[in-house]
C-alpha cells in the first residue's frame, strides 16, 4: 500500500473512532436526560420503566414515558435537524455566518404565530388560553409552519430567478427584518395574556412535543436528515464554487434549490414545534468541522448530526437542572452555552479557515 | 483519432445585453498541443474560455467537442471532456491536497462519491505528474499560491479529460512558479496527449512555451498562429505596441521608452559591458558612438572605466558608474 493510501486510512480510522465516542456520549446524555428531572426517580426504576417492566410509583411511569422520553427525543431530532440545516446553508452560501435564522425562516414562523395571536385578540371565540399551554397547541404549530413555509417559498421563488447565492442571502436577511418589524407591530396590538404566551413560545422549549405530535415531527425531520445524506457529493462539489462544481458535472441550480428546500423544511418543523431556537444551527457545523478537521461532507453530515444531538441534549439537561424546575428557556441556554464553546474552539484552532 | 478535440464554427461571444465582444470565431484545439490565449484586459479571454467550456451560452455559432455540438452534452458528459482551472478563489476550508485532487474523480464516482481502486490510482498518478505527491496530506488553504495552482491542475488531470482550459493560471505567481506551471502544462500536452488552452498576460513565457498562440484584441480582431510566425509577421507588435512600450523583434522582449537624460559613449566587451548597457537604457542614458557624448565608458570583465570632463575614473560596479553620471546630469542647470 502506498504512503498516501496509508495516511488516508489512518484518517478514516480516526473519524470512525470519533463517531463511536460521540455516539456513546450521545446515548449516555440521552439517558441522563431521562434520569434527571424535578421529580427524583431512582435510576434502577427508570430502566425498569423504559424496558416496560413498570416500577416504583405509577405516576413515575407517566413522567418517564410521556414527559421525559418524548422531550429527549425532541431535543435529539431538533439538534440534528438544526445542525444539518445550518451546514447546508453555510455550504450553499459559502458563508460561515449563514444559519437557519438568517434566511428569515424562523422569523416567518414567528410571523405565523404572531398573526394567530392577533386573530385571537380580535376575533371573539378564539382563545389561545383554552386547553393546554400555548406552545403545545396544534394551532400554534400550524401557524408557525405556515409562516415559515411562506418565507421559504418566497426565497425559493427568488432563488430560481436569481442565480447569485449572495443576492438570495441578502434578500433573506432583509425579509427577516421586515417580518420581525411586522411581528413587533402585531405584538403592540395584542392582548396581554396572548402576548405573554407568544413570548413564552419565543423562548423555545423541547418539552412541548407529545407523542401525538411526534407522529408529524419525527417523519419530517427524519426525511430531511435522510435527504441531507443524499446531498453529500454535490455539497462537497459546491465547496469549490459554482463554476468548478458545474465543471464537475453538478447541476448547481437544482442542488441550490434542493438545499434551500430541505434546510428550510427542517428549520420550519423545528421552529414550529419547539419555538425559534437560537444558535444551534449556526454553531454546530463549526463544532463538527473543527472536531474532525475536515470540510468533507461525508464526515460532516454525520458529524454535525452527532454534535447537534450532543449540544441540544446538553442544553436541555441544563434547562431542567434541579432547582430551575424546567423553567429555564432553552433559547437562552443554547446561546449562553453554545457561544463560548464555539469561540473557544475557534480560538484554539486559530489556523481555522473560512469554512 | 481525429486530432481536433475542439473547434468552433462562426462563434460569437459576449453578453446578450451588449454587443458581441467577438464574432465569426473559428478556432481549433488539437491534442498534444499547448495553446496560449493572449490579449489585453477586457478583450474577452475569459468569456471565450467560459463559452467554450459551456458555462456561458454562445450568442451565435457553435462549439464542437469531438465533432458533437457542446450543447448536446449534459453537464455530466462535459465534465468528462473539459476540465477547467479558473481564477475563482476557492474557500474549501479544511480539505487536504488529496481530497482536492480527488474532486477530479467526481464525474466518475457513484452516489456518495466514494473512490474506487482505479480512482485511487488516477489521483495518485495526478499527484505524481504534478510533482505534489509530498503535499498530499497538507491542508489546501495553507499552501502557497503556486502550490495551490498545481493542486488545481492535478485536479484537472485526475478528471481525465482530453481538454484542459485554464484562465490565467500563472497570474499572482512568482517567476519560478510560473515556469513550473507552464512546464507542467506542456508535459500534459506533449506527454499525456491533452489539448491545453490557457490565457495569460506573460507574452515572453507564452512565446517560449506555446505551440500555438491566439491573440485577442479589443476590437473584434483575432490572430492565430505559431509564436514565431506571429513575431516575424509583426502581428505581435500590432497587438502589444503602445505609446511607451514596443515589442523588440530582435530580443523578443518589451522595450520601454524612457526620457533621455544624457548621451554616453560605451565600449568594451563581456557580461559587465552587456549589463551596463542595460542599466544605461533603464536610467535614460542613450548610448551613441559620436563625439558629443557627456562621458565615455569602457567596460570589460575587470573594471568600469569612465572618462568624463577630462578625468578618468575606475569604478568597481555599475552603481558607481551611475552615481558618477547622475552627479553630472544633476549639476547641469536646468533653467
Amino acid at each position: 500500500m502506498t504512503e498516501i493510501a496509508a495516511t488516508y486510512q489512518s484518517h478514516q480510522r480516526k473519524y470512525i473512532a470519533r463517531f463511536l465516542i460521540m455516539g456513546l456520549a450521545a446515548a449516555l446524555i440521552f439517558i441522563v436526560n431521562i434520569v434527571f428531572g424535578s421529580v427524583h426517580i431512582p435510576v434502577s426504576d427508570v430502566f425498569q420503566i423504559l424496558l416496560g417492566q413498570g416500577g416504583g410509583k405509577a405516576s413515575w411511569e407517566g413522567i418517564i414515558l410521556n414527559t421525559r422520553l418524548p422531550q429527549a427525543v425532541t431535543a435529539t431530532l431538533a439538534g440534528a435537524a438544526l445542525g444539518v440545516s445550518g451546514l447546508m446553508m453555510q455550504t450553499l452560501f459559502r458563508n460561515p455566518l449563514a444559519g437557519p435564522s438568517v434566511l428569515g425562516i424562523s422569523s416567518g414562523a414567528s410571523l405565523g404565530v404572531a398573526l394567530l395571536m392577533m386573530a385571537a385578540t380580535t376575533i371573539p371565540g378564539i382563545s389561545l388560553l383554552e386547553g393546554s399551554a400555548f406552545g403545545g397547541n396544534l394551532s400554534v404549530v400550524m401557524a408557525a409552519f405556515a409562516g415559515a413555509l411562506l418565507v421559504l417559498f418566497i426565497i425559493v421563488a427568488l432563488a430560481s430567478r436569481y442565480r447569485n447565492n449572495i443576492t438570495i442571502l441578502i434578500i433573506g436577511i432583509m425579509i427577516a427584518y421586515v417580518v420581525t418589524a411586522i411581528v413587533g407591530i402585531l405584538q403592540f396590538y395584542s392582548m396581554k395574556e396572548n402576548l405573554q404566551s407568544f413570548v413564552f413560545w419565543g423562548l423555545g422549549s423541547f418539552a412541548n412535543v407529545s407523542w401525538n405530535e411526534h407522529l408529524v415531527f419525527m417523519p419530517i425531520t427524519f426525511m430531511g436528515l435522510c435527504c441531507s445524506i443524499l446531498m453529500i457529493k454535490p455539497m462537497n462539489a459546491m465547496l469549490l464554487g459554482d463554476n468548478y462544481a458545474r465543471n464537475l458535472g453538478i447541476n448547481t441550480k437544482k442542488v441550490s434549490l434542493i438545499l434551500i428546500l430541505v434546510s428550510g423544511f427542517l428549520v420550519a418543523a423545528v421552529t414550529a414545534y419547539c419555538g425559534p431556537i437560537a444558535f444551534l444551527g449556526i454553531a454546530v457545523p463549526h463544532l463538527s468541522r473543527n472536531l474532525f478537521r475536515t470540510s468533507d461532507h461525508l464526515v460532516n453530515i454525520p458529524g454535525t448530526m452527532l454534535s447537534g444531538i450532543l449540544l441540544a441534549l446538553l442544553c436541555n439537561l441544563i434547562a431542567r437542572l434541579p432547582g430551575f424546575d424546567g423553567a429555564l428557556p432553552i433559547n437562552a441556554i443554547t446561546s449562553i452555552i453554545g457561544a463560548p464553546v464555539v469561540i473557544w474552539v475557534i480560538i484554539r484552532h486559530n489556523h481555522y479557515q473560512k469554512m | 483519432m481525429d486530432p481536433n478535440v475542439l473547434y468552433t464554427k462562426a462563434l460569437s461571444i459576449g453578453y446578450p445585453t451588449k454587443d458581441s465582444l467577438h464574432s465569426g470565431i473559428s478556432l481549433k484545439l488539437k491534442s498534444g498541443e499547448i495553446t496560449c490565449l493572449l490579449g489585453p484586459n477586457g478583450s474577452g479571454k475569459s468569456t471565450l474560455i467560459r463559452t467554450m467550456a459551456g458555462f456561458q451560452k454562445a450568442l451565435s455559432g457553435e462549439v464542437f467537442i469531438r465533432n458533437n455540438p457542446v450543447t448536446a452534452f449534459t453537464a455530466g458528459e462535459i465534465a468528462k471532456k473539459i476540465s477547467v482551472v479558473l481564477t475563482d478563489e476557492v474557500f474549501t476550508g479544511n480539505m487536504t491536497v488529496f481530497d482536492m485532487v480527488a474532486f477530479g474523480r467526481s464525474p466518475y464516482t457513484g452516489f456518495m462519491g466514494k473512490l474506487g481502486k482505479q480512482d485511487w490510482q488516477i489521483v495518485e498518478q495526478s499527484l505524481h505528474d504534478t510533482g505534489i505527491a509530498h503535499l498530499h496530506s497538507r491542508m489546501f488553504p495553507e499552501l502557497s499560491d503556486g502550490e495551490k495552482q498545481k493542486v488545481m491542475i492535478a485536479k484537472s488531470l485526475a478528471q481525465k479529460t482530453p481538454l484542459i482550459m485554464l484562465d490565467e493560471p500563472t497570474a499572482y505567481l512568482d517567476f519560478p512558479s510560473k515556469v513550473e506551471v507552464l512546464q507542467l502544462l506542456r508535459n500534459a500536452a506533449w506527454n499525456l496527449g491533452k489539448a491545453v488552452l490557457l490565457s495569460t498576460h506573460d507574452l515572453g513565457l507564452a512565446l517560449r512555451f506555446a505551440d500555438n498562440i491566439w491573440l485577442m484584441g479589443r476590437e473584434n480582431n483575432m490572430e492565430t498562429g505559431l509564436p514565431e510566425d506571429l513575431v516575424v509577421s509583426g502581428k505581435i507588435n500590432k497587438f502589444f505596441d503602445r505609446r511607451n512600450t514596443t515589442f523588440d523583434l530582435e530580443s523578443g522582449d518589451f522595450e520601454f521608452t524612457t526620457k533621455i537624460k544624457g548621451k554616453v559613449r560605451l565600449a568594451g566587451e563581456g557580461l559587465k559591458m552587456k549589463w551596463l548597457s542595460k542599466a544605461m537604457a533603464r536610467k535614460g542614458f542613450q548610448v551613441i558612438q559620436t563625439d558629443d557624448a557627456m562621458a565615455s565608458i569602457f567596460a570589460d570583465d575587470e573594471k568600469y572605466e569612465v572618462e568624463m570632463d577630462g578625468d578618468k575614473q575606475v569604478l568597481k560596479n555599475i552603481c558607481g558608474v551611475l552615481k558618477l553620471l547622475d552627479s553630472k546630469t544633476l549639476k547641469t542647470p536646468t533653467k
